[in-house]
């Protein structure tokens, strides 16, 4: 046998061990680290905190300059929150129309000039439907806290009070009006 | 000559009355006063009254003094701002509407009154703008607030007679059945317009069990925000149908 060819067995045996245990090295590196991690020391909360301290005396008298000044801007910023300033006038009626309901006023009215609404909610003044896309179905949506409400249309000038949407209906002065109850009690739509 | 100094007597007496009424024309409330006395009531509408009165002041027989005795009355009652503005919207309206405000003067210083008294009017001053949304008559619309300023009165007595009270804002809830006043204000302002929309709808004072029925049912649709259910339960523990038969009666005599 020639030293050649000792030298190629050689190999091929070295070659067939490690294919054997090539799976073994699968995550190798995971593990590694993973070991290395656990045997690590644990930063502790209290070793961070002070690693945060300046080592100066200075440095600490900055640092808790800083830290005060932050709080006084914390503190006058909740204040005025609490006091509303930082709420534009323009949104608080819209804040405090939150418990409100949107109630849909629907009415038929083909070939009308103008349909209002009037009621308890605007003082028995009309509030103007609308029509866009001119089917003759015109609408309005109001806002209004709960309650009962009383309402009429009038529909080019005449009233008309006995809206089939309503909840019920009563009879003053000689002629109907409808009633709607928004809230717990009737749905108002 | 007799019957020359004759007519000349008829003509001078006919001139001095002719005086006499330019004079009482012209001596009628400047608008200026109307305006100073508006002042005094916080108001979004104020430039509106201002304007129908200015309105008013041109048609002959306004009443301006009375009109504005009114004002006087209403502007130092404490609160119930929405109250005195819907009173004077009333007759702004009406004046808007070309009607005169004769008949509705009297009402306006009953309105006064009651709201003095702490009467929950808003109910009545809403029917009264609604009979003038509608084009009512205003006779008509003149009886409507009597006979629901009535039943407000009897209905606020029932419930005292039943040992349901109105705790003044601020004092201690000495017994469970005196409720705070808004409370109390919104049962005796629900159950009179309830009674009052059933006899103007046509409806008998006698058939109590009827009324009764017809109370109980807005009572009971009210949303708690308006009418609380305890005190729903409370009333209708404590009234009848004959109670409400003699509160329907009260307003038809």
């Amino acid at each position: 046998m020639k030293p050649d060819d000792i030298e190629g067995i050689l190999r091929d045996a070295l070659r067939t061990e490690v294919a054997a245990a090539a799976h073994g090295l699968d995550g190798l590196e995971e593990r590694i680290v993973s070991d290395l991690g656990d045997r690590l020391p644990r930063l502790r909360f209290v070793d961070w905190l002070s690693g945060l301290i300046a080592p100066t005396r200075v440095g600490r008298i900055g640092q808790l300059a800083v830290l005060g000044a932050t709080a006084a801007i914390f503190l006058v910023v909740g204040v005025l929150i609490n006091q509303g300033r930082f709420f534009s006038p323009a949104l608080e009626p819209s804040l405090a129309s939150r418990a409100r309901h949107e109630i849909l006023f629907v009415v038929p009215a083909l070939d009308k000039e103008s349909v209002a609404v009037v009621g308890d909610f605007n003082a028995w003044e009309a509030t103007p439907l609308a029509d866009d896309n001119n089917d003759g179905i015109w609408t309005v949506a109001i806002p209004l806290p709960p309650g009962r409400y009383e309402y009429a249309f009038v529909i080019d000038g005449q009233w008309w009070g006995q809206d089939p949407l309503a909840d019920e209906y009563v009879r003053t002065f000689g002629q109907y009006s409808s009633v709607r109850y928004v809230g717990q009690g009737g749905d108002g739509v | 000559m007799k019957r020359d100094v004759g007519r000349s007597c008829r003509i001078g007496l006919f001139l001095t009355i002719l005086l006499i009424g330019t004079l009482g024309a012209t001596a009628q409330v400047p608008l200026a006063e109307f305006d100073q006395a508006l002042d005094a009531i916080p108001m979004t509408s104020g430039d509106r009254i201002l304007a129908a009165i200015e309105v008013g002041l041109s048609r002959p027989g306004f009443p301006a003094d009375s009109l504005l005795a009114l004002i006087h009355q209403i502007a130092p009652i404490p609160g119930a701002m929405e109250e005195k503005e819907s009173i004077l919207l009333m007759f702004a309206r009406t004046l808007e509407s070309g009607q005169s405000i004769d008949s509705l003067l009297p009402k306006g210083f009953e309105l006064a009154s009651a709201l003095e008294e702490g009467l929950p009017i808003e109910g009545i001053l809403l029917e009264a703008l609604k009979g003038i949304a509608q084009g009512s008559p205003i006779s008509m619309i003149a009886g409507g607030i009597t006979q629901r300023l009535i039943l407000l009165r009897e209905v606020r007595d029932l419930l005292f007679s039943r040992g349901i009270l109105r705790a003044a804002a601020g004092f201690p809830q000495t017994t469970p059945t005196a409720l705070p006043e808004e409370r109390f204000d919104q049962l005796v302002e629900q159950i009179a317009d309830t009674v009052s929309d059933y006899l103007e709808g046509g409806g008998l004072p006698f058939k109590g069990e009827e009324i009764y029925t017809l109370v109980s049912d807005r009572l009971h649709r009210l949303p708690e925000s308006v009418v609380q259910p305890e005190d729903v339960g409370l009333v209708l523990d404590r009234i009848g149908p004959p109670d409400l038969t003699q509160v329907a009666l009260a307003a038809l005599t």
